[in-house]
């Protein structure tokens, strides 16, 4: 009797323990996805705005002039006014490659 | 205009045999995997001998390096077919003569590296090659220098540069090294990913995701 009651416990507490388990996976699956389409809704508003600001990319100039714009916004350190004299030698150079 | 990229050589499977001129694919997993060693065989594409034209961003590892990987991996191994940006800031300069190097003092100068793609584009297209192969080794560098906003933008731009002049772009991202909403975030700029990792035997597999296609199971890269 008493060995009985006891194996229904166990049993008793581990399907308790299984559903428990279930339970918090189902939960962590449901979270992870609101997160993930919070994710991909920022992504997508990202590339949308990133989008507005590059324009046409059909030469490697406007590549070069893309980068240069993002990284002036986000105010990158990329030396002083030397180095962006030299730069705007450098994109001179490179002028006229695929116009 | 070229309407596809034979990449494979390189993987067992048929999923990447051949892709679209445009596409951006993302190679990602933990370090040691052999995610540079891959881009580069995709990169140069040694099976089928083509005559495109590498395009190469190395963030860490110097250009002599990496131009004796390309030496070590690629039996028909082509100088003149490789163009290579060099941000490790190395100092050794005269090392390389035979492939074209750019220089660029920081993986965070993004404006440098702009510059140096669109001169080797210029040095590819007067030897008459018009079909390049990017790559970038490795996004990392890149989010160890900036911040993820700023790489996630370059990588947009960036990606967006190579659909418009129907290129194919194979960069890598160190998947342990970074947070899973980074890698997400970096993925999402790519139309698809090979993910690799080791099994616990020391076996290398991969899977490929995106590329609109349903996404594959773990397959040994042997």
């Amino acid at each position: 009797m008493g060995a009985d009651s006891t194996e229904r416990r166990t049993a008793t507490s581990g399907r308790s323990w299984r559903l428990r388990v279930r339970l918090r996976g189902a939960r962590e699956k449901r979270e992870e996805s609101e997160e993930y389409t919070a994710l991909s809704e920022r992504i997508e508003e990202h590339s949308d705005a990133v989008d507005e600001t590059i324009g046409d990319m059909s030469s490697d100039l406007d590549f070069v002039g893309a980068v240069r714009e993002l990284t002036d916004e986000d105010a990158t350190p990329q030396g002083g006014q030397e180095q962006e004299k030299e730069r705007e030698k450098e994109q001179e150079e490179a002028e006229g490659v695929d116009r | 205009m070229r309407p596809a990229y034979d990449v494979g050589s390189v993987l067992p499977g048929d999923e990447l045999d051949a892709l679209p001129a445009g596409t951006s694919l993302l190679l990602s997993g933990p370090s040691m995997v052999g995610k540079r060693d891959l881009a580069i065989r995709m990169l140069a594409d040694d099976e089928n001998q083509t005559d495109d034209g590498v395009l190469l961003v190395t963030t860490k590892d110097d250009a002599s390096a990496i131009v004796r990987e390309f030496e070590r991996l690629v039996s028909g191994f082509d100088p003149d077919r490789v163009g290579l940006i060099d941000c490790s800031g190395s100092a050794d300069r005269d090392a390389l003569r035979e492939v074209a190097t750019e220089h660029v003092g920081s993986p965070a100068d993004l404006t440098g590296i702009s510059i140096g793609a669109a001169k080797l584009t210029k040095q590819f297209s007067e030897r008459g090659i018009s079909d390049v192969r990017h790559g970038l080794v490795s996004v990392s560098t890149l989010l160890q220098y900036l911040d993820t906003e700023t790489v996630f933008k370059f990588l947009h731009v960036y990606t967006n540069r190579v659909q418009s002049s129907d290129g194919l772009a194979v960069f890598t991202i160190d998947s342990s090294s970074h947070d899973a909403q980074t890698v997400n975030t970096m993925t999402s700029e790519f139309d698809g990913v090979v993910q690799l990792r080791e099994t616990t035997e020391g076996v290398v597999e991969y899977r490929v995701r995106g590329f609109g296609r349903s996404p594959t199971g773990w397959a040994s890269v042997e």
